[in-house]
């Protein structure tokens, strides 16, 4: 059967549909932001002020040999929020200068480290053939022992104290717990083929030292941070933006958790990321996330 | 010319060009980190700038009370002054040199103003900065007279304990516990009050009397205590505002170990009658008391759930000294701890989320935290003799009391303690002191 040809309406009619189709799926395009240090969003600032009206008695030193019986004046009344418009006049801070010339930092042969709690994905066998290439020296990473604690530390096994001895009933509940704990892996997560497992640990071991994780904090165990991490050819953070905004603003706890994550991102102790030079284009914007639930 | 074909095959052509591309353009790789460090952060804390010279001391004083309040946390670590790059007055002038102060290491930063307004009160303003991501995190200003300093301080500290660590302060808190002295054998007792820090110390008692177990009513201004004045233990209440004592009730026996309940209307406490101890609930508003538990076990050293549903007490109906929770009526009884020894003075965390206990095995004392489902138990701390241990107000710190022989005598004092286990600080009173009471948030 011959198909009824079809006029230029219906063309462009058919170009049209591409085209929302393909800015739905891609949505509209980014205008270049060019400003390294582009600030995160600002956070409105309450000024309250509080009026006082009662006054409590001095900080004396004490007289041992003070009477029982005196009057114990009661706290003062809780301050009075009186002016909301009041806000103080300060200078505004200075905007920091745009460095250029960064010093590289000196190349390092890095020991990796194989974490053994991580899943290993063998490697997939290559199709082409290898470019030449020198290989990097790479130190055999000798198994983890177990570590025996020798001084209640804190350290990221034992965040809790427990003094109960070990041949107390109880323990041997404790010691079971611990071992199934143990034997939980960590996810990955969505990495790319590019970023090899080694990758991802020789990153993760150099931002733990800086990130702090509040461990008797209340519902420590479910305060997963996502934060999105933009990062320059040179390996230093850029931007850290928190993904979820609307908990942000509203949980005080996931407040807390996110900010120690991004400090742990900005500290300039950690802020250059262990990642692998050559493939910038696969981690120069990525997902991280911190996930304390395995630490308590 | 175009035939529907040919547009259906672009179309396909096209749609599986673009979810290609928009895929991996929208599938950025995910990290996940699990493993970090428990450590105090760093905080710097500068002096404030005093508008005037009359300001000169609030501006040094009361950073040095929010230093020592955050420090005292344990979760907060002050940077050293001598790593501080701008003066309170470099700060006031030009502003907060952000890439300056990352190289001191500190995550943020505290500075603020001291000045007069125009009633004449004194005004002090504070900031605390983002240093890393230079910005303000937050920004309060209190207007009082000279001589509440202190209090603005602990405010201060509460705020910006809140909005590092997510959780309620406690700085703005008092203790109330019972002051010792004296030899052993004739050991002179007194009720005593102060702030947290230790400031502000007043006695509430005379002494003559044998005074034990204080506690806060919820709203601050009613102590419950039980003394032995007049030769028979008998609970008490003592009103901060007027300073008058009076007697719960006319209770045949013995009656001790009295806590309030969260809304400040209940008393629940034990009373030994018969040769039985067991626990009564009683209603201040009409002083009718309602006995909770029957049988020949004693129960006593009851304490309500924050949520005021249930009541933990320890009880030997087992045979041993054990911690069991009811419900408030009574009902629902089961047992909390199996472990070996003896548990008592069990106290329900404000949060809600642990209890805190004292323990007793093998000749020696611990005071330890369990969930109210029996899971997680952890000893904290142990001594030679330690009990009693009471809330700070958010329910992250502990505060108790350890003995220790010393000669012919014994010292005992008073600490408090993280929940972690770790922080423990020595809270100094002017003589021996044990038996503490966290108040709530100073109204």
């Amino acid at each position: 059967m011959a198909l009824p040809e079809v006029g230029w309406p219906t063309v462009v009619s058919a170009i049209l549909h591409i085209a929302v189709f393909a800015l739905a799926i891609l949505g509209l395009p980014q205008i270049a932001n060019n400003n390294p240090y582009l600030a995160p969003d600002e956070m409105v600032m309450d000024i309250e002020l509080f009026n006082f009206s009662e006054v409590i008695e001095s900080d004396k030193p004490d007289n041992p040999q003070e009477k029982a019986g005196d009057d114990v004046p009661p706290p003062p009344a809780k301050p009075v929020y009186n002016n909301k418009n009041s806000v103080p006049n300060l200078a505004e801070p200075e905007q920091p200068e745009i460095k250029d010339n960064v010093d590289k930092p000196a190349e390092k042969t890095e020991t990796i480290v194989s974490d053994p709690t991580l899943i290993k994905v063998p490697p997939k066998p290559r199709s082409k053939p290898k470019p030449k290439t020198p290989k990097p020296k790479r130190v055999e990473s000798k198994p983890l022992k177990p570590k025996t604690p020798t001084k209640p530390e804190r350290n990221i096994t034992s965040l809790l104290k427990d003094l109960t001895p070990s041949d107390w009933e109880n323990a041997q509940e404790r010691i079971n717990s611990d071992k199934k704990n143990a034997g939980r892996t960590t996810r990955i997560g969505n990495a790319s083929r590019q970023m090899t497992t080694n990758d991802l640990v020789a990153l993760n071991q150099g931002v733990q030292k800086c990130w702090n994780v509040n461990a008797g904090g209340r519902l420590a165990e479910n305060l997963e941070v996502k934060l999105r991490v933009i990062v320059n050819s040179d390996r230093k953070v850029r931007e850290v933006i928190i993904m979820d905004k609307i908990r942000y603003a509203a949980d005080s706890h996931f407040r807390s958790a996110a900010d120690a994550a991004k400090w742990a991102l900005l500290n300039p102790q950690c802020s250059t990321l262990n990642l692998p030079p050559k493939k910038y284009e696969t981690w120069k914007s990525f997902i991280y996330v911190f996930d304390p639930s395995q630490m308590l | 010319m175009f035939n529907r074909g040919f547009i259906a095959y672009l179309f396909f052509v096209v749609f599986l060009a673009v979810s290609f591309t928009g895929s991996a353009q929208s599938q950025e790789f995910e990290a996940r980190i699990t493993k970090g460090t428990f450590k105090p952060r760093p905080i710097a804390i500068s002096a404030f700038y005093p508008t005037s010279p009359q300001h000169d001391v609030l501006a040094r004083e009361i950073p040095k009370i929010v230093k020592r309040n955050l420090k005292s946390s344990g979760l907060f670590k002050p940077i050293n002054e001598k790593a501080f790059v701008q003066t309170p007055a470099s700060i006031y002038q030009k502003g907060v040199g952000f890439p300056e102060w990352r190289m001191t290491g500190t995550e943020t930063l505290l500075t603020g103003t001291v000045m007069t307004d125009e009633q004449g009160n004194t005004r002090v303003e504070f900031r605390l900065w983002d240093v890393l991501s230079q910005r303000q995190l937050i920004g309060m200003a209190y207007t009082t007279t000279p001589q509440n300093w202190r209090r603005i301080a602990h405010i201060m500290s509460d705020e910006i304990y809140k909005r590092l660590s997510g959780e309620d302060g406690y700085f703005d808190t008092r203790i109330v516990y019972v002051s010792e002295s004296g030899s052993m054998k004739k050991r002179v007792k007194r009720l005593a009050i102060m702030d947290q820090d230790g400031a502000n110390h007043k006695y509430l008692t005379d002494g003559s009397y044998l005074v034990l177990t204080p506690r806060f009513s919820p709203e601050t201004q009613r102590i419950t205590y039980m003394s032995y004045q007049g030769g028979i233990p008998k609970v008490y209440l003592y009103d901060i505002n007027s300073g008058r004592h009076e007697v719960l009730g006319n209770f045949r026996g013995m009656t001790f170990a009295p806590r309030f309940s969260p809304d400040g209307n209940k008393l629940v406490f034990s009373l030994a009658k018969n040769g039985n101890t067991d626990i009564y609930v009683m209603d201040l508003r009409n002083r009718h008391a309602k006995r909770m538990t029957s049988g020949p076990s004693i129960e006593t050293a009851p304490c309500y759930s924050p949520d005021s549903s249930q009541i933990v007490f320890e009880s030997d109906r087992s045979g041993g000294q054990q911690l069991y929770i009811m419900k408030v009526d009574g009902s629902g009884m089961n047992r909390l701890t199996y472990g070996k020894g003896r548990y008592a003075n069990p106290v329900w965390s404000p949060r809600g989320d642990l209890i805190a206990f004292t323990r007793m095995y093998q000749g020696k004392f611990y005071i330890g935290v369990i969930r109210p489902d029996g899971s997680g138990e952890r000893l904290i701390t142990s001594a030679y003799h330690v009990e009693g241990p009471t809330w700070s107000p958010n329910g992250r710190v502990l505060s108790y009391f350890k003995e220790k022989p010393s000669g012919n005598r014994r010292i005992t004092k008073i600490y408090t303690i993280d929940i972690t286990g770790y922080n423990e600080q020595l809270l100094k009173t002017p003589k021996d002191g044990s038996d503490p009471a966290w108040s709530p948030i100073n109204p």
